[in-house]
């Protein structure tokens, strides 16, 4: 395994680099090699409790060069100082950065099976992170440089039209699934249970004549949605890979199985425990993603509060509409345990409407074309609504590519890989919401 | 003739939900709704019997129900 290492050279694959290699000239180097600019190439390897010195010897076992933190006075190291050691080990947070080379020599990947008796908890690749909250210039200077090296690397694009724009006419979805990379991706939810709280479904929809979907009413109607709000957010957390006719694809985990929960009447309205016995429900089943658009301009409800934190114990996230007041966070989104989504408009600007403050994540809001109610069959409406199913759907794929990828961590991974925006955070949280590759 | 409102009961995990809902059931709460996976009841009482709620062994908050409207099928922004 003597392999010859040059240092800090950026023009190979990130494969080559080591640990002291700079983040500026590793994401020029994830650029240049066709990738997207949001993975390092490294490894980061999370150890159970108290088991990061097991983790440690297991390392050094298989022949890596390891650098201990705890070498260093009050552990003040940097992966500067690991130099080309292949991996560096954080004892306090029982973490090791692991080299793309070395983990690929251990046969590590995000897929790897990991057995009981493991002293690893998680591997998981390591992405770039960026400020967000108000771009100083140095940082504007920065992006625009990324940005002009993407475009230099990436394909070839005729000046003057964005990249996405291209890709909604060629592919024929729309703007809110282009904008958040979902035609690339090749996840489609499989084996994902998604949630979605509303108005119920049209059941009958000719969209969804071959999926399994499971369903409950809170309110004493039947299931059957005669608003279309429910069936708006269904299409686009679950919508169809491919609608008939030359209707654009407006569905994100369209393998993923469906459980309506109808806790809004036919008129829009409900009630805080018709929507509590909803969410019981939702948890009760172990669905993954639980999607509510809905709420009110109300102070944190400690049941919300509470039955976020259910959910996330028992592997399942939910996401909820920040609300449309033009205010603060309303109440289910404002609890803690629930991830609250903003809207943005097709420019990527929040819309106005979107309430700000307690704002985890952000995703198209306006104009948003999905299924409705029949005869109609589909509308094209506005919200943080339509935001929140983006998320939802764009969570189910997340959970796809990986287990580990359940409750909180899946609100990490979610934040971690958005696209950042030139907004403050109370606005747009981490960004617009990305579906995985 | 007292009102009754639907009342949110959010309860600790360190208690059986049954135990729970029998002290809140003897404080005056009817047509009970127990959600044990969150932790939550709900039922109605007259706003006098709240504070006998509050004092349920296991029952950390009590909040009234309230209402949820995203509006009409035609609302400009939902």
């Amino acid at each position: 395994m003597a392999s010859k290492r040059k240092k800090n050279a950026p023009n190979s694959a990130n494969d080559a680099a080591i640990l002291a290699t700079d983040p500026d000239a590793l994401l020029q180097a994830a650029l240049a090699s066709g990738g997207d600019g949001t993975q390092t190439g490294r490894y980061i390897v999370s150890y159970r409790e108290g088991a990061v010195d097991d983790g440690l010897k297991s390392l050094k076992t298989q022949g890596l060069r390891v650098c201990d933190a705890r070498d260093f006075a009050t552990q003040a190291a940097s992966l500067q100082d690991a130099g080309d050691a292949d991996a560096m080990v954080l004892p306090e947070i029982g973490v090791a950065v692991v080299t793309g080379a070395a983990g690929k020599s251990q046969g590590m990947g995000v897929t790897t099976e990991l057995e009981a008796d493991s002293p690893i908890e998680a591997i998981e690749p390591d992405y770039f992170m960026f400020a967000y909250g108000d771009a100083n210039e140095y940082l504007r200077g920065f992006a625009s440089a990324v940005n002009a090296i993407a475009r230099e690397f990436g394909p070839g694009v005729a000046p003057g039209l964005e990249e996405e724009d291209v890709e909604a006419e060629v592919l024929g979805a729309t703007w809110g699934l282009v904008r958040c990379r979902v035609s690339p991706s090749l996840r489609n939810g499989l084996g994902i249970k998604v949630a979605v709280l509303d108005t119920g479904m049209d059941l009958g929809h000719p969209d969804f004549a071959n999926r399994v979907i499971t369903s409950k009413t809170f309110v004493g109607q039947p299931v059957s949605d005669l608003h279309g709000h429910g069936t708006h957010c269904t299409g686009t957390a679950l919508g169809p890979k491919a609608p008939p006719g030359s209707t654009p694809r407006y569905g994100i985990a369209w393998g993923s199985r469906i459980f309506t929960g109808k806790v809004l009447t036919n008129t829009g309205s409900g009630t805080m425990a018709g929507v509590l016995a909803g969410m019981n429900w939702a948890i009760a089943s172990r669905c993954e993603v639980i999607s509510m658009s809905l709420g009110a301009q109300i102070p944190v409800q400690v049941a919300y509060t509470n039955s976020g934190a259910a959910a996330l114990r028992n592997g399942c996230l939910i996401v909820a509409a920040a609300g449309n007041a033009a205010s603060s966070t309303g109440a289910p989104a404002n609890s803690p345990t629930i991830m609250s989504v903003a809207a943005l408009d097709k420019t990527l600007v929040p819309s106005n409407f979107s309430n700000f403050g307690k704002v985890e994540i952000a995703a198209p809001g306006r104009d948003v074309f999905s299924s409705w109610k029949r005869p109609a069959r589909y509308n094209t409406i506005s919200g943080t609504s339509m935001a929140t199913p983006h998320v939802a759907g764009c969570a189910a794929l997340w959970a796809q590519t990986n287990a580990t990828l359940r409750g909180m961590n899946l609100w990490r991974r979610l934040q971690a890989t958005a696209r950042r925006l030139p907004f403050p955070a109370s606005k747009v949280g981490a960004g617009l919401v990305q579906a995985p590759a | 003739m007292t009102k009754s409102t639907r009342w949110i009961l959010t309860v600790a995990y360190d208690r059986p939900i049954e135990q729970i809902v029998a002290d809140a059931a003897k404080a005056g709460l009817r047509d009970v709704q127990v959600m044990a996976e969150i932790g939550c009841i709900t039922g109605t009482a007259p706003t006098v019997a709240v504070a006998r709620l509050r004092r349920v062994r296991g029952v950390v908050d009590v909040a009234p129900d309230s209402p949820i409207d995203i509006g009409p099928p035609d609302a400009d922004v939902t």
